[in-house]
């Protein structure tokens, strides 16, 4: 019992500390690819420590909403973070559970907390992020969900740890259902993580900014955690996308070692892919991610051509 | 000698609108009354004046695109364009909006209020949008932000010390600004250079434009996030400046040219290496330039934004690359008699439609160009003109010359040795006015992509 | 507990009489909300006990009323919404004209609701169900009654009487055939395939289910704030409650009848959200949302009737108590943001979103009511309409996983469709939340705009308590609402039932994550915070122009304007060569209107003119129709269509 606690603190703590390590090694693997030398993978850290170090600013005007808008997601993000399922059988926090639609729920929950920070302070630059993100989710959110549908159809549920053994199945891998969600998921870590072709992480340009709009108000320890909460969402779509959709053993050691050895693959790819292409007109990429959604319906009718063999 | 003819108020409108005029500015007459003067460009640059007693002259606003110049004039001069209304500062920063910026007005619409401190390393320019989230219906551009006074500094100076402060005026296009003002200087002294000065001239101004143009690619690349394209094309405008440095001791080329001096021939060999160095870069340019025009995802941004299409050029008084990427073949080095430009013709992109795929292609053709000048001009050994004094002379002088924005303007009066009035008309200001058009025939997100495809300069327009 | 909502009943007669004595107004709206409360109180121990009482379902023509749990659910939910809409009255109706008719007749509208779902026989059903129909019209007519008001009513009733005609006939049919109360009318032959169609429009109409639903968005809006809650609320649910009744217990539906109910339901969903998305004013927004959400339960409605029919008992019953819990999260929610309108009228003067803004320090419970019950809205956790959004999408997924290609098209186009519902649900609460509680006030109305009075005060708070009871309990409302399917839970239910980690009951996650969301913000941000002006790039506060409704639904739009076809028109006035002024203007238009009612309308007329031709005013004119008529009527006789 002792032990299982020992293992799921240790677990939970490599979990949420790892995202902006994951985010930074995309950020050097993509200065490497440009030919330029750039930050080694643990500059992030040295971010946060600097951001920790310095206070908060609250705008004039704004109210709850601003204030209460990084806790918030943060929490939530965190949440979502404990969620990645990293074996079958791995070890859970009581209560949590690690249902997929949960997560996808969390991570709305998060945009719209922003959304609403945004609000408070009406001003331009978080609006138009907000309104973009908000905008992007609508095709984002049935590319998510049709991603789930086509991992849940073979698994029989929603509950990650089963999409997970589902994954490790060779029958899962012979169905054309899993293949179309493979490629969709690439899509959703590009969404989900805010990369090229659909936003631009490193833009300093105001009139281009999806998620970084609405920092721009923030300081200090709200932009901390913020900023944590970006390098978090590269532990959970790149986990989902690992844990669900690539292959790995089905033992709880092996499985989970496999899986998380993806995540810097991943990144590598991540950097690859945003290298490699000119971020999309807005207006533009939401097709694009309304076509991986179809393409999981294309998985689903797939399934369900092949259920009864 | 260019003179300055100086008419009536009555016959003011008449006779410019029968010229072709490359700017206005205000300046004070000898009797000591303001007047406006306005640049007569063509085979010989002449200046037409006319005088504003009680501050008042008729406006040639609805004649010709003097929007901006007259609102320049009005607000360092304190005249009054009669029918220019209402006037909105431009020079001047009023905090009321009404003062400055256009009523837009209607259902939903709201502003997004942009600059002048960035989040990024930019130049201090604020662009008030007037928008319906992405859609953008009016943008007010508001420059001006940095009072440095040149023309004043320079005014009341020798002509060389005056030359020093106008080559400072930006670092972008710090040698045309010294080769117009170069020009004028010696129009104003009636002097003509030699061809040796000329032709080292023309190779700097060259030079100059092909790392700007190599820049402008690797922007507009950074615009829509092509990291590849950013950083190749940032890569050969280095290649392009250490030549500069090599040859003129200085990546920018800060007075390289003088009315003085020019720099003189490095060496066959260096000469030479030099040649083969730009030569190289021209050709990885064209290389690059041909992995981009098959990149879709850069295509697909580029097309369609911003659309500049001629006549909104000639309607707009657009100059330079921005001109030609809509198929107006206007090149003020077609006609340069203080450059040595033997059988240059415009180039126009081949798909002149305007857009910023246009203004991109427009860069690559002028590239190929200035790459060709360039080999040419440093095939032979540069022999500029002994230094000569420059006198204590009078008189009036316009130069003309093609900076890789467009046609830059420079007009000077000199009394008795001195520098009385300084003007410079840079092909940014000409352009900037467009940038705030081209900017509603693109959405919001869209901005700094058609912004970095004129690629104008901020500092070129700082008074 | 039956004795309890008689009682309940009777305090409402009372209740509705008071008013129409002008100084027992509030009195009367008491005791009311007594009776609702009762009503409410005893339905739900219905509901939870389980025993029925009154009359049973008879095929008989003979007025008759009674309860079971399904009957005592939709009596909490209706009380659920009509308790606190009666409180809000008392604050509302001062400003309405002839309150206490008005009052008297809200009483009835909750009589005629209870009605319709405790009524035991046709013509008891189909009497009630006509009453719910008027009364809101006349309540709203004697409120208020301009010549738009006149219209919307007009659309109203024209279109759910058009819709309404197959209430009568599927009710009819049924009660002809003894199914009500009887043994269910069999799935095959033209009857059942007959009765299930003119369900699905009839209920569907009334529900506010596509394409027949453009009444609802004209409606819903015009009627005193109060009653536009209990309409919105309670009485679209008690539409899907009719349909639940006829495909679920009184037939055995036809195959199709399942996919059809998705789709529509889906289609429904997502239309309905879109056009919330874009409207200016916000009753107007609040009732396009409820069409998406009947949308929802429809979806989910359809897929438990086609998992039944394929005999997939456990994932039938997730999907039907998605159906039912989904309909009380949005009654709950829908409920409060009607009446949170109400008090948002009454402060600031307007509805329209571009004139508020500001309102969440000046009107701080009204603000928790819209900010709770929006989030809600947008199905995003902790809330309950997350729950019900959850079990929806499980049904879904289940019907996905039906052995039928069709399944992965119509099942697995369901789920993305509600993916984008859920999208832009998100996308209209952040304008709504933004527009009405954030930023800076837009008018001087909205910045001198004061918290509602103590009755409307109190709504607000039984509203909210309503939904965190829901958030609370929804891991054991679930399963209970999923038992009340026919067929009951499969084997594996409980497992599939057990809502995302709830531990079986009570949300223990959500606590968790609100206690760390209250840790980072109080110990981790601290409480020393440096004062700034919002960045506006180095730009003076005066250079500060919000954003407004239009603009931030704008990034939607550029990515569907081929589909939206929305309109803007820039004038650009040019004098002299310089720019004057630049004019915008623009609006969504709404294609169900454009191309499917303005054409009907234009044909109608034409129609019209038509058969004008017919009123010739000659006597042996009239006499050859009529014997033209009978002459049809006999062959079809002999044809053996009649019958």
């Amino acid at each position: 019992m002792t032990g299982t606690a020992a293992v799921l603190g240790a677990l939970s703590v490599l979990a949420l500390a790892a995202g902006p390590g994951l985010a930074g090694l995309v950020q050097t693997a993509k200065a490497r690819l440009q030919g330029r030398r750039g930050a080694d993978p643990l500059q992030p850290y040295r971010d946060l420590r600097r951001l920790w170090r310095r206070s908060v600013v609250d705008p004039e005007g704004t109210g709850a909403a601003y204030r209460t808008a990084p806790a918030v997601i943060a929490a939530v993000t965190a949440a979502a973070v404990l969620m990645v399922p990293l074996g079958a059988d791995a070890p859970r926090w009581p209560f949590l559970g690690a249902d997929a639609l949960l997560v996808v729920g969390l991570l709305a929950t998060a945009r719209m907390a922003g959304a609403v920070s945004a609000w408070d302070t009406s001003a331009a630059f978080g609006m138009m992020g907000a309104a973009r993100d908000l905008a992007y989710a609508v095709s984002g959110e049935a590319l998510l969900l049709g991603t789930l549908l086509v991992a849940a159809l073979p698994a029989g549920t929603t509950d990650l740890r089963g999409l997970w053994a589902a994954a490790a199945q060779a029958e899962t891998w012979r169905t054309p259902a899993h293949w179309a969600g493979l490629l969709a998921v690439a899509l959703v870590v590009l969404v989900e993580t805010g990369r090229q072709p659909i936003d631009n992480p490193d833009t300093h340009l105001e009139l281009t900014m999806i998620h970084e709009g609405p920092l721009l108000e923030y300081a200090g320890r709200d932009l901390a955690m913020l900023t944590w909460v970006a390098g978090a969402r590269h532990w959970i779509v790149m986990g989902l996308a690992a844990g669900v959709f690539l292959p790995h053993p089905s033992g709880a050691a092996a499985g989970a070692v496999v899986t998380v050895a993806w995540l810097p693959v991943l990144a590598a790819a991540t950097a690859l892919a945003e290298s490699s292409q000119a971020k999309m007109r807005l207006g533009r990429a939401p097709r694009l991610l309304a076509s991986g959604a179809v393409l999981t319906l294309l998985g689903a009718v797939a399934w369900a051509f092949g259920a009864g063999l | 000698m260019a003179g300055i003819e100086r008419v009536g108020a009555d016959a003011w409108r008449d006779r410019v609108a029968r010229g072709n005029v490359a700017g206005l500015h205000a300046a004070i007459g000898p009797d000591g009354t303001p007047e406006v003067r306005a640049v007569l460009a063509g085979e010989t640059p002449r200046l037409l004046a006319v005088a504003a007693p009680g501050g008042v002259v008729p406006t040639l606003v609805d004649l010709l695109p003097a929007g901006w110049d007259e609102r320049e004039a009005a607000d360092l001069y304190g005249l009054r364009f009669e029918g220019h209304d209402p006037h909105r500062a431009l020079v001047h920063h009023p905090d009321d909006r009404d003062l400055w910026a256009t009523p837009v007005v209607g259902s939903d619409v709201h502003t997004v209020p942009v600059g002048p401190v960035h989040a990024g390393v930019i130049e201090s320019g604020h662009f008030l949008f007037h928008v319906v989230g992405e859609r953008v219906l009016h943008v007010d551009a508001r420059l001006f932000h940095k009072h440095r006074g040149l023309e004043r500094h320079a005014e009341g100076r020798s002509p060389e010390d005056a030359g020093r402060v106008l080559s400072r005026v930006c670092a972008g296009c710090a040698v045309t600004n010294a080769v117009a003002y170069a020009a004028a200087t010696e129009d104003a002294l009636g002097r003509v250079p030699g061809e040796g000065t000329r032709r080292v001239r023309t190779l700097l101004i060259e030079l100059e434009r092909m790392w700007n143009h190599l820049n402008d690619v690797s922007q507009i690349c950074a615009g829509v996030g092509l990291a590849p394209g950013t950083m190749l094309f940032a890569t050969l405008k280095e290649r392009v400046q250490r030549v500069c440095a090599l040859l003129t001791g200085h990546r920018f080329m800060f007075d390289a040219v003088t009315l003085a001096s020019a720099p003189g021939d490095p060496g066959d060999a260096a000469r030479e290496a030099m040649r083969a160095e730009l030569a190289a870069v021209a050709a990885d340019a064209a290389t690059a330039a041909r992995g981009l025009l098959f990149d879709t995802s850069l295509r697909d941004r580029t097309s369609g934004p911003g659309r500049i299409d001629a006549d909104a050029v000639r309607e707009l008084g657009v100059v330079g690359p921005a001109a030609r990427a809509a198929g107006v073949a206007a090149d003020s080095r077609t006609d340069a008699p203080r450059l040595w430009y033997p059988g240059f013709a415009a180039v126009v992109p081949p798909t002149p439609a305007g857009d910023v795929a246009a203004r991109l292609e427009a860069r690559w053709v002028e590239l190929e160009q200035a790459a060709g000048i360039v080999g040419e001009l440093l095939s032979a050994p540069l022999r500029p003109d002994a230094p000569a004094d420059t006198g204590t002379g009078t008189g009036h002088g316009v130069g003309i010359a093609e900076s890789p924005r467009g046609r830059t303007v420079c007009t000077v009066e000199i009394r008795g040795g001195t520098v009385r009035r300084v003007h410079l008309r840079t092909g940014s200001y000409a352009n900037w006015p467009a940038v705030a058009v081209a900017g509603t025939r693109a959405i919001l997100p869209d901005f700094p992509l058609v912004n970095k495809s004129f690629e104008l300069c901020y500092a070129c327009v700082d008074r | 507990m039956a004795e309890l909502v008689l009682a309940g009943v009777a305090l409402i007669v009372i209740g509705a009489l008071l008013p129409l004595r002008r100084p027992l107004l509030a009195a009367g709206l008491v005791v009311q909300a007594t009776g609702i409360a009762a009503v409410g109180v005893g339905g739900a121990g219905i509901a939870i006990g389980g025993e029925t009482a009154g009359a049973a379902f008879s095929p008989a023509i003979s007025p008759a009323f009674g309860a079971d749990r399904l009957t005592g659910t939709m009596l909490a939910l209706i009380a659920g919404v009509a308790l606190p809409a009666a409180l809000a009255c008392i604050a509302y109706l001062r400003h309405v004209a002839r309150p206490g008719a008005v009052a008297s007749l809200f009483g009835c509208f909750v009589l005629a609701l209870a009605g319709v779902v405790t009524a035991r026989d046709a013509s008891a059903l189909l009497a009630c169900w006509e009453l719910m129909t008027l009364l809101p019209a006349v309540a709203s007519l004697v409120a208020d009654a301009s010549p738009p008001v006149r219209r919307a009513m007009f659309e109203y009733l024209a279109i759910t009487h058009i819709g309404g005609a197959g209430v009568w006939a599927a009710i009819l049919v049924l009660a002809e055939r003894g199914a009500i109360g009887g043994p269910p009318l069999g799935p095959g032959g033209a009857t059942a395939g007959f009765a299930a169609a003119a369900a699905i429009v009839g209920f569907g109409t009334k529900a506010g289910l596509g394409p027949l639903h453009a009444w609802l968005p004209r409606a819903h809006p015009v009627a005193p704030g109060p009653l536009s809650a209990v309409m919105s609320g309670a009485m679209v649910a008690v539409a899907l409650y009719g349909l639940v009744r006829v495909l679920f217990q009184w037939m055995l539906a036809p195959a199709w009848a399942g996919p059809a109910l998705m789709t529509v339901g889906a289609v429904t969903a997502v239309t309905g959200i879109v056009y919330a998305a874009m409207q200016p004013e916000l009753k107007l927004l609040l009732a396009h949302s409820t069409i998406e959400n009947m949308g929802v339960a429809a979806a989910a409605l359809g897929a438990s009737l086609w998992l039944h029919g394929e005999g997939a008992g456990s994932p039938a019953a997730l999907a039907f108590g998605a159906a039912m819990l989904h309909l009380l999260t949005h009654a709950a929610a829908k409920g409060g943001l009607f009446i949170a309108a109400g008090a948002v009228q009454g402060a600031a003067g307007t509805l329209d979103l571009g004139r508020l803004g500001g309102l969440s320090g000046r009107m701080p419970l009204t603000a928790g009511v819209v900010g709770v019950a929006g989030v809600s809205l947008a199905a995003l956790p902790p809330t309950a309409g997350f729950v019900s959004e959850w079990a929806v999408l499980q049904g879904a997924f289940g019907a996905a996983r039906i052995d039928d290609p069709v399944a992965g098209v119509v099942a697995g186009g369901t789920v993305l469709l509600l993916a984008v519902a859920a999208g832009l649900a998100a996308l209209t609460v952040a304008k709504m939340l933004g527009l009405v509680l954030l930023g800076p006030p837009r008018t001087a109305a909205a910045a001198a705009a004061v918290e509602a009075p103590g009755p409307m005060r109190a709504a607000g708070a039984l509203a909210l308590a309503a939904l965190a009871g829901l958030v609370l309990a929804a891991g054991w409302i679930l399963p209970g609402l999923a038992s009340m399917v026919p067929g009951g839970i499969g084997d594996d239910g409980p497992d599939l039932l057990d809502v995302p980690a709830t531990g079986g009951l009570a949300p223990a996650w959500t606590l968790a994550v609100l206690a760390a969301a209250a840790f980072l913000l109080t110990r981790v941000r601290g409480r020393s915070a440096a004062r700034a002006p919002i960045w506006l790039c180095g730009q003076p506060e005066l250079a500060r122009a919000p954003y407004t409704g239009a603009g931030f639904t704008k990034s939607f739009r550029i990515a569907v304007d081929g589909l939206l076809r929305s309109e803007r028109d820039v004038e650009v006035e040019r004098r002299g060569g310089l720019v004057h002024r630049v004019t915008s203007t623009g609006r969504v238009p709404d294609l169900v209107d454009r191309f499917m009612y303005d054409p009907a309308r234009r044909l109608a007329l034409a129609a019209a003119a038509h058969a004008r031709r017919l009123q010739s005013g000659s006597l042996r004119a009239y006499i050859a129709w009529l014997g033209a008529m009978v002459v049809v009527c006999l062959a079809l006789l002999r044809a053996g269509w009649l019958s």
